[in-house]
C-alpha cells in the first residue's frame, strides 16, 4: 500500500517543484512543460523494460493496445477503461478512475487544477511511444472529475 | 563462442560496440565496426519485409568468412548483434537456443543501461558497468 | 595448338579447369549464341563505336524449316579464353561459335598479318567455331577484293547510298547514327594522309592463299552500311549449324549415346564400365541436358523446359550432381528467359508488381547521396527509362507487319526499309535501343515469347527458379573444379532475385559467393568484389557494396599485387562513399550525421592516401580538409592535432581552395571548408563610431500615429523570424565597417590564419584582408574591416580563413552547431556621406590649447569672471559638398543654468575635400560664485553627397568648463560685542585671529568690499572699503555693526568691483539671464553664501 502511495506523493511533488519553479522564473501560468518532459523521459526509459519480452507490435494499434492494457497496469495499477481511434492517428484513451485525481472530491471545483496532475502522463505516453517510434502529440481532457480522456495524436512523417 | 557483440541504435548509429579480443581478426574496435557495419543492410531488410513476423526473435543475419551474425530486434528498434565464431573450439556449432538466451541477457543489460541518469537515449553507451557485463556475458554465456 | 595462337592467349596458362569466372553473365545468356567479336591488327580508331553497332544486333528472326519463326538471341563479347569454351558440352552456351574481326591494314604486309591473326583465331577457338566474318579497312575506297563476291558487294553499296540520299534527314534525328557520320566525316577531313592513299587506290592488294573467311572490305570511311546485314547473315548461319546440332542430337537413340564429359571428368571416367545403369544414366541424362542447352539457343524456349524436367529426373536416378545441378540451372534459365523479358511489352504481372516492389527501395538509397553525385544522377535518369522500355508506345517495329515479309533480315534492317513511312516509330526504336545497350552493355533482350508458352507446365514461377537455383548451387559446391561455374550461377541467381525485387534472397546468394575457395588473380579477385558490389547496390545493400569496394580497394593496392593501380583504388573509395552515408557534400554530411564516424574516418583517410599515392594532391588536400571539417567531433584531440599536421603538410604540395574539383570520371568534388579551425565564436557586424554613424534628416514616426497598436499583420513569431539577422544599425557607402568575431583555435598548436576576409553578398564590398596568430585554446577577438562601394542590403555571408594551407569560405549557415548563427547578417548601406573632423582651439591664460579631431572633447578652465575664445576649426574630409544643418548647444550644468555659453545657430557650406571653415566664438563666464563643472555640448548635424536628402551625420563637441572662483572669503568671525547693542561682524578681525581674507585667484581686480545687513527684507549697506586686490594677494577688512532692535539678523558678505570684467559685445550680455543687474558703477559681485545669520538679543 506503501509503495502505491509514494509514486503519487512524487508526483504531487513533481508538481509542486514545477510550480515553485515558475514562480521563481516570474511566470505566473505553471510552466507544465518541465513536468512533461520529466513524464517524457520516464516513458521513454521504462518503454524497453516493458517491451522486452513482448512480441513485436504488429501496427500502430497494437502498440496503443499495449499502451492501454500493460503499459497503464505496470503504472497505474488498472487498465485503460475505452480506446477509441478514427484508424487515421488519433487514439482517445479514456481511464475513468484516473489515479492522480481520484484524491480529489468530485465536484468542479478543483477542475482548473486537473491539469496540473494529467502532463505528467501525457509525457509518459508521448515518451513511450517515441521509443517504439511513433511520435505523437498527447493532450488531456477532464470534464467530470476522476475520469480522464487522453488524446494521443501520431504525427506522421510522410 | 561469441567475440563481439554490437548496440545499434534506432537510427542504425552505433551505440555500443563490445568484444574481446582472442580472435586476430574482431581484436580492435575497427574491424568489428566493419563486421556489424556491413551487416546493417541485411538486418534492415529483415526488418523491412518481415514487418509482422517476430523479429523479436534472434535471427541469423549475415555469415562472413569465419563467423556468424546473430541480429536481435528489440520493439523499440534497438538492434542487438551478436558476432560469433562459427568455428568454435569444440567443432560444434552454436545453438540458435544459446544465442536466443544470449541476445535476451544482453537486451536486459541495455534496458538497465538505459535507465542510468547519466545516459542520454540515443547517445553511445559509455557505462563501465554495461560493458564488464556484457564482455562477462560474451566469455560466459556462450 | 594453343602455342600457335599465343598472340591472344598470352595472359591465360594452359589448364584444364576453367579459371576465368565471367562475372557479367546472366540467366538470359543460357539461350544466346556466342560470338566474339575482336579488333586485329593496328589500332581501329572507332572500334567502340563499331562494337556498340554490333551489339544493337542481338536478335534476329528466323523461319525454320517447319515454317516457324524463331527468335535467336546473341551475346557477343570481346574476350573469352579458351578455357571456357572447354566447358562447352557442359553447357551450350559457353561455345564460341562465331567470330567478327574488325581491322585496318595500310599495305600488303598488314593485310598479310591481318589475315593471319583471323585466321589463328579461327584455329583457337576451332572446337567450337562455326562461322566468322572478317571487316577489314583498306587504304582505298575501290580496292580490287579477293574474290569472294566482289559484284555484289558493289550493287549492293551504290543502292544503299541512293536510299541514304533519300533519307537524310530521318537519319539525322537519330543520334547515334549522326554522330558516328559525324565522326567518320571527321576524321576524314583530320587525316590527310588518307586522302593521300587515294592516289594509290590503283594498287592491288591480294589476300594471302590460305585466308579462306567471308570477309567485306571497306574504304577506312566507309559507313559500312551492310554491316548490320552482314552479322544478321552470320547469325543465321550459326543459328542453321546449331539447329542442325540440335535436331541431330534430338533424333540420337538414347541407349546408343556416349557420355559427355566436363574437362575435370575426363581423367575420373577413364576405363569405367559405360554399360552400367548407373552410367547409362548418366549418358541419357547429360545428352537430354545438351539436347535442352541446345534447343534454347535455337530458340525453342518451351520445348527446352520439358528437356530440362526430364534431364534432371534422369539425372537425378543417375546421382550426377554435377550435370543435375546444370540441368536445374538450364530449367531456371529458360523459365527467367521466359518470365522476366524485361523488355517486353506483354510483361507478365508479377515482374511490374516486382519492379514496384523494389523501385521504393531503390528510391529509398538513392535518396541519401546527393544530386551532385554523376554515378548516381545516371542512375536515378536509368530508372525513368526502364520504365519507358515497358510502356506499349514502343512497339518494335520488327512487329509490325511491314517488316514481317522480311522476317529473315535483322531488325535494324527492316527499321531502314522502313524509315522513310515510319521515321517515327523507327526513330523511337532506335533511341530505345541505344538506351538499353547504354544500361546493359551485354544483356540480350529477352526473347519475345507467345503468352501460350507461359501456361508451360514445367515453366517455373519465380519462387521456384530461386529454390531450384538454391539447389543447383549446392550441387555444384559439392565439387571444387566447379568453382567458377558455382559462382557465376551464383550471380546469375542473384540477378534474377534482384529482379524480382528479393532482396534477402540475392543477399543470399551474394554471400554464398564469398565461401567459393578460387584460385583467382589479384585482378579477378578485385573485379568480384566490383560486380558483388554493383550487386549489392542494386538491392540496396549500400554497406554490403561499400565493403565489397573497400576490399577491391585494397585488392588494388594490397602488397601482394604485382602492379599496384592507386588510382583504381581511389575510384573504389570514393564510390564506397554513399555505403558509408558519406556524400561528397560536407554540408549535407554535417547537416545528417548518420554514418559511423569510426569507420568513416578510417575510409577518409585511406583515400586521402590513395589520392596522394595516385599523385593528386589537390584531392588529398581536399579529402583531409573533408574529413578535419565533417568528422571533426568525432575525432580526439590526438586525432584532430594528427589530421590537422597531415593537412598542413599535404596542402604544402597542392594548396586547397574552395573550389570545385572535377575528376577524369567528370564526378564533381566540392569544396570542403574549415569552419572548426578556428572555430567561430562570436560573430557581429559593428556599427559604425558615434561620430560617423548616420541620422535619419526628417526622423518620422515610423509605425503610424500611434505609439502602440495591437495591430500587426502576420503573426508576431513570423515577423521576428523575418527580421533575424537584419542589423538595426545602418552602414555608409565608402565608409569603414566593422564586424567583430571571436576565433578560438581547437588546436593544441599554435595557428596562424591569413587573408582573413568577409563573404558578402548583395552588393559590392571591399573587404580588408587580415592575418592572425591564434594561441591554442584561447578566444581572440578579431576585427575585420571592409568597405561598402554600393548602397544597398549588404548581406554578409561569413568569412574565408586561409589556415593550415586551405582556403576555405566559411558560411554561416554552415557553421558548426553551437552557436547558432543567423543564414546571413543584413545591414543596409546607405549612399555615402561626407565627414568632419573637428578642431577646437581655446585661448587661456596659460596659452593656447589645442584638442585635435579625434578628442570628442574640449575641457576648459576658467575663473569667475574670466572669458576665452574659443574657435572650431571643420573640416572637411571628403569630396563631397558638405552641409551643416544643425547647429545646436545643449548645456548641462550641475543644477539650474545660471552659465551662458552662447552660440549662434548657423547653416553654412563646406564646399570640398579639406576646406576648413573656422568658427569661432567666445566664450563668457557668468559665474557662481563657487566652482561648477559645466558640460556643454555642441551638435554639428550635416550632410552632402549622394544621400544628403535622407541622412545626415551628428557630430558632438563636448566642453567640459571647469569654473573656478576668482575671490574667495577664506574666513570670518564674530565678534562678541562690547555693548549690548553692538555686535561686530568678525571678518574683519586682526590679521592674528579671526580673519576674512579676499583671495584672489585671477587677475589683479578692484575690489569694493562690504557688507548687507538684511533684516525684514531691508537691505543696508553698511560700509565700503575701496582696495585693490592683487593677484593672489589676501585682504582683510573688519566693520562693525550695531543691532538696534533684537531679532534674527542674516548679514551677506560681499564684495565688488566697479571694473568691467571683460569686453563682452553687449548683445550677449542682453541674452544672459543671469547675470546681475548692475548696482552703480559695481560691474561684478561676489558674495559668499551662506549668509551669515546673527540672533541678537537683548
Amino acid at each position: 500500500m506503501a509503495d502505491d502511495i509514494i509514486f503519487e506523493l512524487l508526483h504531487s511533488e513533481i508538481i509542486n517543484y514545477a510550480k515553485e519553479q515558475s514562480k521563481n522564473n516570474g511566470n505566473k501560468e505553471t510552466d507544465l512543460s518541465v513536468v512533461e518532459y520529466i513524464g517524457f523521459a520516464a516513458g521513454y526509459k521504462i518503454m524497453e523494460r516493458l517491451t522486452r519480452e513482448w512480441p513485436r507490435f504488429k501496427d500502430e494499434l497494437d502498440t496503443m493496445k499495449f499502451i492501454c492494457t500493460d503499459f497503464w497496469t505496470c503504472i497505474y495499477k488498472k487498465q485503460i477503461d475505452n480506446l477509441r481511434t478514427n484508424h487515421q492517428g488519433v487514439y482517445v484513451l479514456q481511464d475513468n478512475a484516473f489515479r492522480f485525481l481520484t484524491n480529489f472530491s468530485n465536484g468542479h471545483q478543483f477542475l482548473e487544477y486537473a491539469p496540473q496532475f494529467v502532463a505528467y502522463t501525457c509525457g509518459l505516453i508521448r515518451g513511450g511511444l517515441a521509443n517504439l517510434c511513433i511520435n505523437s502529440v498527447v493532450t488531456a481532457e477532464v470534464q467530470t472529475m476522476p475520469s480522464c480522456k487522453f488524446h494521443i495524436n501520431v504525427q506522421r512523417t510522410t | 563462442m561469441a567475440v563481439c557483440v554490437a548496440v545499434i541504435g534506432k537510427d542504425n548509429s552505433p551505440l555500443y560496440i563490445g568484444g574481446i579480443g582472442n580472435d586476430c581478426s574482431t581484436d580492435n574496435e575497427l574491424s568489428r565496426q566493419w563486421l556489424v557495419h556491413t551487416a546493417l543492410d541485411a538486418l534492415e531488410e529483415r526488418l523491412a519485409t518481415s514487418s509482422s513476423i517476430n523479429a523479436n526473435s534472434g535471427n541469423s543475419t549475415a555469415h562472413t568468412d569465419l563467423r556468424d551474425l546473430y541480429g536481435y530486434v528489440t520493439n523499440t528498434r534497438i538492434k542487438l548483434v551478436l558476432v560469433t565464431s562459427s568455428t568454435s573450439p569444440s567443432g560444434s556449432n552454436i545453438r540458435d537456443a544459446e544465442v536466443r538466451t544470449a541476445l535476451r541477457r544482453l537486451h536486459a543489460l541495455y534496458a538497465d543501461a538505459i535507465c542510468n541518469p547519466f545516459h542520454l537515449p540515443g547517445d553511445q553507451i559509455t557505462s563501465v558497468k554495461f560493458d564488464k557485463q556484457v564482455k562477462s556475458l560474451i566469455l560466459n554465456n556462450v | 595448338m594453343r602455342s600457335s595462337v599465343s598472340y591472344i592467349l598470352s595472359d591465360a596458362p594452359g589448364e584444364s579447369v576453367m579459371s576465368h569466372p565471367d562475372y557479367s553473365q546472366q540467366a538470359q545468356h543460357h539461350g544466346c549464341l556466342l560470338i566474339l567479336v575482336k579488333g586485329i591488327g593496328g589500332v581501329l580508331k572507332n572500334f567502340n563505336k563499331l562494337w556498340d553497332r554490333v551489339q544493337k544486333v542481338n536478335n534476329i528472326k528466323v523461319t525454320d524449316s517447319q515454317g516457324q519463326i524463331r527468335d535467336i538471341w546473341v551475346r557477343y563479347v570481346q574476350d573469352y579464353p579458351v578455357e571456357n569454351n572447354d566447358w562447352g558440352d557442359f553447357q551450350t552456351h559457353r561455345r564460341l561459335l562465331g567470330l567478327i574481326t574488325f581491322s585496318k591494314y595500310t599495305n600488303q604486309v598488314e593485310l598479310n598479318e591481318v589475315c593471319r591473326v583471323h585466321e589463328s583465331l579461327k584455329v583457337k577457338y576451332s572446337n567450337t567455331l562455326y562461322d566468322s566474318r572478317a571487316f577489314i579497312f583498306g587504304p582505298g575506297t575501290n580496292l580490287k577484293r579477293p574474290v569472294q563476291e566482289p559484284e555484289t558487294y558493289s550493287v549492293y553499296e551504290d543502292d544503299k547510298l541512293s536510299k541514304e540520299k533519300t533519307s537524310t534527314c530521318d537519319r539525322i534525328s537519330l543520334p547515334s547514327e549522326a554522330a558516328e557520320s559525324l565522326s567518320s566525316a571527321e576524321s576524314f577531313s583530320r587525316s590527310p594522309s588518307s586522302t593521300a592513299s587515294y592516289s594509290n587506290q590503283e594498287e592491288n592488294f591480294t589476300t594471302p592463299s590460305n585466308f579462306k573467311t567471308h570477309a567485306m572490305f571497306y574504304g577506312e570511311n566507309d559507313p559500312m552500311l551492310d554491316m548490320e546485314q552482314q552479322i544478321s547473315d552470320l547469325i543465321n548461319s550459326l543459328f542453321w549449324v546449331v539447329e542442325s546440332k540440335r535436331l541431330e542430337r534430338s533424333k540420337e537413340k538414347l541407349e546408343k549415346v556416349s557420355l559427355l564429359l566436363v574437362p575435370f571428368e575426363k581423367k575420373d571416367y577413364v576405363g569405367l564400365d559405360m554399360e552400367s545403369r548407373n552410367n547409362k544414366k548418366r549418358c541419357m541424362g547429360r545428352v537430354t541436358k545438351n539436347l535442352a542447352d541446345l534447343t534454347l539457343q535455337a530458340g525453342l524456349v518451351a520445348d527446352s523446359l520439358s528437356l530440362y524436367h526430364s534431364a534432371a529426373e534422369i539425372l537425378k536416378s543417375g546421382n550426377d550432381w554435377l550435370w543435375l545441378a546444370a540441368a536445374k540451372e538450364g530449367h531456371c534459365a529458360a523459365s527467367a528467359i521466359l518470365l522476366y523479358p524485361n523488355l517486353k511489352n506483354s510483361t507478365p504481372l508479377q515482374r511490374n508488381a516486382s519492379l514496384q516492389e523494389s523501385s521504393p527501395y531503390k528510391m529509398k538509397s538513392l535518396s541519401l547521396c546527393q544530386p551532385s553525385d554523376p554515378v548516381r544522377k545516371f542512375k536515378m535518369n536509368a530508372s525513368p527509362s526502364k520504365s519507358k522500355m515497358s510502356s506499349p508506345v514502343n512497339l518494335p517495329s520488327d512487329l509490325t507487319p511491314s517488316s514481317s515479309e522480311s522476317i529473315e533480315t535483322s531488325s535494324r534492317q527492316s527499321e531502314l526499309e522502313n524509315a522513310d513511312t515510319e521515321s517515327l516509330a523507327s526513330c523511337s526504336d532506335m533511341e530505345y535501343q541505344s538506351q538499353k545497350s547504354y544500361l546493359t552493355p551485354d544483356l540480350p533482350s529477352i526473347p519475345r515469347q507467345p503468352s501460350s508458352q507461359l501456361h508451360n507446365q514445367y515453366l517455373l514461377n519465380g519462387e521456384d527458379i530461386v529454390l531450384k537455383y538454391r539447389k543447383a548451387i549446392i550441387h555444384y559446391s559439392k565439387y571444387q573444379n566447379a568453382g567458377i561455374i558455382e559462382t557465376e550461377a551464383c550471380f546469375k541467381a542473384a540477378r534474377i532475385a534482384v529482379e524480382q525485387g528479393n532482396c534477402l534472397q540475392a543477399s543470399s546468394f551474394l554471400q554464398n559467393i564469398v565461401f567459393i575457395n578460387l584460385t583467382l588473380s589479384e585482378q579477378e579477385k578485385i573485379q568480384r568484389f566490383d560486380t558483388l558490389a554493383e550487386l549489392y547496390k542494386d538491392i540496396g545493400f549500400l554497406r554490403k557494396a561499400a565493403f565489397c569496394q573497400r576490399l577491391a580497394a585494397t585488392r588494388h593496392v594490397s602488397v601482394n599485387n604485382p602492379n599496384p593501380d592507386w588510382q583504381r583504388c581511389y575510384y573504389f573509395m570514393l564510390h564506397s562513399f554513399p555505403g558509408h552515408k558519406l556524400c561528397l557534400d560536407p554540408d549535407y554530411v554535417i547537416q545528417h550525421q548518420v554514418g559511423w564516424p569510426v569507420l568513416q574516418i578510417e575510409v577518409l583517410h585511406e583515400i586521402v592516401v590513395a589520392a596522394r599515392r595516385m599523385g593528386h594532391p589537390a584531392l588529398a588536400t581536399r579529402h583531409m580538409t573533408y574529413l578535419l571539417q565533417t568528422l571533426w567531433p568525432h575525432l580526439s584531440r590526438l586525432q584532430q592535432r594528427e589530421f590537422a599536421i597531415q593537412l598542413q603538410a599535404l596542402s604544402a604540395q597542392c594548396e586547397g581552395g574552395p573550389v570545385p574539383l572535377v575528376l577524369e570520371t567528370g564526378e564533381v568534388i566540392p569544396p570542403a571548408n574549415l569552419t572548426h579551425v578556428p572555430h567561430c565564436l562570436h560573430f557581429n557586424p559593428r556599427p559604425l563610431e558615434a561620430t560617423r554613424t548616420p541620422h535619419l534628416i526628417n526622423s518620422k514616426p515610423q509605425h503610424g500615429p500611434f505609439i502602440f497598436t495591437p495591430i500587426h499583420f502576420g503573426s508576431l513569431e513570423r515577423k521576428s523570424k523575418k527580421e533575424e539577422g537584419k542589423m538595426d544599425h545602418l552602414w555608409v557607402q565608402d565608409d569603414i565597417c566593422e564586424v567583430q568575431l571571436k576565433l578560438t583555435n581547437p588546436l593544441p598548436i599554435e595557428l596562424k590564419v591569413s587573408n582573413m576576409l568577409l563573404l558578402t553578398t548583395g552588393i559590392v564590398f571591399e573587404s580588408i584582408p587580415e592575418t592572425i596568430i591564434l594561441p591554442p585554446d584561447s578566444p581572440t577577438t578579431v576585427n575585420l574591416h571592409g568597405t561598402p562601394k554600393e548602397e544597398g542590403d549588404l548581406q554578409i555571408l561569413g568569412y574565408s580563413t586561409h589556415t593550415l594551407g586551405v582556403k576555405s569560405n566559411c558560411r554561416l549557415k554552415h557553421m558548426p552547431m553551437p552557436n547558432k548563427f543567423p543564414a546571413s547578417f543584413t545591414v543596409s548601406v546607405i549612399p555615402s556621406l561626407p565627414i568632419i573632423s573637428i578642431e577646437t582651439c581655446v585661448t587661456v591664460s596659460g596659452g593656447v590649447n589645442v584638442f585635435g579631431p579625434d578628442s570628442g572633447s574640449t575641457n576648459i578652465s576658467l575663473y569667475n569672471g574670466e572669458s576665452t575664445d574659443c574657435s572650431i576649426k571643420i573640416t572637411n574630409t571628403t569630396f563631397y559638398v558638405l552641409k551643416v544643418l544643425l547647429c545646436n548647444n545643449v548645456v548641462r550644468t550641475e543644477r539650474d543654468p545660471t552659465v551662458m555659453v552662447g552660440w549662434a545657430f548657423c547653416i553654412f557650406r563646406i564646399s570640398t575635400n579639406s576646406h576648413t571653415t573656422n568658427w569661432s566664438a567666445p566664450i563668457s563666464v557668468m559665474p557662481p560664485s563657487r566652482g561648477r563643472q559645466i558640460e556643454s555640448q555642441i551638435l554639428i548635424r550635416y550632410s552632402g553627397g549622394e544621400g544628403k536628402e535622407v541622412h545626415c551625420r551628428e557630430s558632438t563637441l563636448q566642453f567640459n568648463l571647469e569654473l573656478l572662483p576668482s575671490v574667495s572669503i577664506t574666513h570670518w568671525d564674530v565678534l562678541p560685542a562690547e555693548i549690548a547693542y553692538h555686535q561686530q561682524c568678525g571678518s574683519e578681525v586682526a590679521p592674528d585671529a579671526d580673519q576674512c581674507f579676499w583671495q584672489s585667484f585671477g587677475e589683479g581686480h578692484h575690489i569694493i568690499s562690504g557688507y548687507d545687513r538684511h533684516c525684514s527684507n531691508v537691505t543696508l549697506k553698511l560700509g565700503v572699503i575701496l582696495k585693490t586686490l592683487e593677484e593672489s594677494t589676501k585682504a582683510y577688512h573688519e566693520c562693525t555693526v550695531v543691532f538696534l532692535t533684537p531679532g534674527e539678523y542674516k548679514i551677506d558678505i560681499q564684495c565688488s568691483t566697479t571694473e568691467p570684467l571683460s569686453d563682452y559685445p553687449s548683445k550677449d550680455l542682453e541674452h544672459s539671464s543671469i547675470t546681475q543687474p548692475c548696482v552703480g558703477e559695481v560691474s561684478h559681485v561676489w558674495r559668499f553664501i551662506p549668509p551669515v545669520a546673527i540672533s541678537v538679543t537683548d
